[in-house]
């Protein structure tokens, strides 16, 4: 019988109920393997001066690969549009109309945030400007160098923040020539948004990309919603909120700041006092648009309570305030998302 | 012991040193679980894990793993935001040197971004 | 006996272990159940065990396809269904291998298909759910083969002493 196999035995039960189940068994297995989309991560250090990270369920390498350079390519793009520090080349960016005073030809997306910025204004009774950049410049510049700024310097600074001299009649213009914008409040969350608007545009169905901080959330993963876990002041983690589809934005004192004379002053200035915010030292929104979550939390950060409330009650946005004692307060449905 | 009977223990133990197998083999990777994720320049340029004691170096940022935690030690930026950070031991906790495009992150299960 | 009468008789054979089988599987939803999900005493295999056993493999495919899309009918349970789809085409796999090749007795062949049934269910998990699933699989083999031992020793003592049902009648 050397190894041969007697013809009738290729067609008994036994010979196809085995096959039958080899087949079945290579099938199960095969479609786990491939059903089971693997997660990636990437993250890109070069743009709006913060670090971005992506995390996305991808069939491959490839496709993330793909996925990544696309959102990093429109995130560099609206950095340098939104950039007050730099020009680069022909783009009519936000630096460029800082030095120049006016744009001829500026982009759609540096016109509608300045629009949006106009409406948070109004909104949020002056507490967000994107006016405030001569201010702001100089609070960078002081951080830099440990020291305080000249109190006379400022007042004479906070003259030039007036919002009303923005005019959008013909391209950008600035009326007050020592006027400066600073879309610091603004640009993650918008440019966070509009990047995952076009990957979701592509077809990525499951990602997270926290870009400094922002964090914008599209379908889930695998194990459930997005973790993002709301760090405490002092150490540790405050909760963790689980969004899927939702933004959540955290405005901190912890996050940039510079240590003179034994106290801390943060990047977050309080337009009134012209000085760091002093109401809280974490704020979280949790919203719908991340743009809307990233001006909400910076609002939000420079008011009391009941405005803030207020505030996001306006807009369908849920909240969590951590004072200065690290008492922690919550809207009515913020603990859904915990 | 007849044969079946002997073969049905044979296959009952082949059966549990598969459990055992399936076992050890999802808990030992899993147990050294946190480690400290240097990125430079966007890609990751080494993972180092938390138990140990060490500095690695960067260009110049110095960071450093000791206690189960890391964090940046010395850096050339002009505003030293990441040397302040306190140190990150929490799985999606990260430090980050905009100014030298370094970011040091711990990986592992938790949140998927700490903010 | 014609061939027509023995069909009718495999029918109503097949009928009635179906029956049995699905009385089995909702009898022992009533009992308590392990800290872990799907683990249960599957008694609905000592029928499985006796159709292959005294009938042929094909009638205990028959009565295993039919009790799973009974219990999909009635309990309208579709995710509990598809579990059971990949736990039954497994483990009756192992089954007809193992007594096929004559070197088992009915524990043994049974605590496999304990063990490689609730394998199917965690693989079934694995592809819905993902790869944590597996953290379940080491409890749950071993639980499966204690399990199907028992059912195999219960569906010994039956085999023994019930005659008839099968080609010998």
């Amino acid at each position: 019988m050397c190894g041969k196999v007697p013809l009738q035995s290729y067609y008994s039960q036994t010979y196809i109920m085995k096959k039958l189940l080899i087949v079945v068994f290579s099938l199960m297995i095969f479609t786990a393997c491939e059903a089971v989309p693997k997660r990636y991560s990437a993250a890109y250090t070069d743009v709006f001066d913060t670090v971005t990270q992506f995390t996305a369920y991808c069939g491959s390498d490839e496709e993330f690969e793909e996925y990544s350079d696309i959102l990093h390519d429109e995130l560099l793009r609206l950095h340098e549009i939104f950039d007050i520090y730099l020009t680069y080349g022909d783009t009519q960016n936000a630096c460029m109309l800082n030095e120049n005073g006016s744009l001829e030809n500026p982009p759609p997306e540096l016109v509608e945030l300045i629009e949006s910025g106009k409406n948070w204004y109004s909104e949020t009774d002056g507490q967000l400007n994107i006016a405030l950049g001569s201010v702001l410049s100089l609070w960078h510049d002081c951080r830099e160098n440990a020291e305080l700024p000249d109190p006379d310097m400022l007042k004479n600074l906070s003259g030039h923040c007036d919002i009303e001299n923005i005019s959008m009649d013909n391209g950008i213009a600035l009326a007050d020539p020592e006027m400066s914008l600073d879309f610091g409040a603004l640009a993650k969350g918008y440019a966070a948004e509009k990047a995952a608007e076009t990957l979701i545009g592509l077809g990525l169905e499951n990602f997270a990309i926290s870009c400094g901080g922002n964090v914008v959330t599209h379908g889930k993963k695998p194990s459930g919603s997005w973790e993002i876990g709301i760090e405490n002041p002092d150490g540790g983690l405050i909760t963790s909120v689980f969004v899927s589809g939702e933004s959540v934005v955290t405005s901190g004192d912890y996050q940039r700041f510079v240590e003179i004379g034994g106290v801390r002053y943060h990047h977050i200035i309080d337009p009134k006092t012209l000085y760091p915010a002093k109401f809280w030292r974490s704020v979280t929104v949790i919203s719908k648009s991340s743009a809307e979550a990233d001006a909400l939390s910076t609002a939000l950060f420079c008011m009391d309570q009941k405005s803030g409330l207020e505030l996001i009650k306006k807009h369908s946005a849920e909240a969590m305030w951590i004072d200065q004692n690290g008492e922690v307060y919550r809207s009515e449905g913020f603990s859904d998302y915990e | 012991m007849n044969k079946t009977a002997r073969n049905d223990i044979l296959l009952a133990v082949a059966i549990a040193l598969a459990a055992v197998a399936v076992f050890l083999i999802r808990i030992f990777p899993a147990a050294p679980a946190q480690s400290c994720e240097v990125i430079h320049a966007g890609a990751t340029e080494a993972v180092l894990p938390l138990d140990g004691n060490g500095v690695y170096v960067c260009g110049s940022v110095e960071i450093e793993i000791s206690d189960g935690s890391a964090r940046i030690k010395k850096s050339g930026c002009p505003e030293q935001i990441c040397v302040k950070h306190k140190p990150i031991s929490r799985s999606g906790e990260a430090v980050i040197c905009a100014p030298e495009g370094v970011m040091i992150r711990i990986t592992g299960e938790g949140p998927d971004f700490v903010q | 006996m014609s061939s027509e009468m023995k069909m009718t008789r495999r029918i109503a054979t097949d009928g009635l272990l179906t029956a049995v089988c699905f009385m089995l599987s909702y009898v022992e939803t009533l009992l308590p159940s392990a800290g872990l999900p799907g683990v249960k005493m599957g008694l609905a295999n000592i029928c499985v065990l006796f159709a292959l056993y005294r009938l042929t493999t094909w009638d205990a495919v028959v009565i295993s396809g039919v009790r799973i899309i009974l219990n999909w009918i009635i309990f309208g349970n579709i995710s509990g269904a598809i579990y059971s789809v990949f736990g039954a085409i497994l483990s009756l796999g192992a089954m007809y291998m193992l007594k096929k090749s004559g070197k088992f007795s009915t524990i043994g062949v049974s605590l496999a298909g304990g063990a490689v049934h609730n394998f199917g269910q965690v693989l079934a998990a694995v592809i819905m759910l993902g790869p944590g699933a597996l953290g379940y699989l080491p409890p749950l083999l071993i639980l499966g083969e204690a399990t199907g031992a028992v059912n195999g020793i219960v569906a010994g003592v039956i085999l023994g002493r019930v005659k008839g049902w099968g080609n010998s009648v």
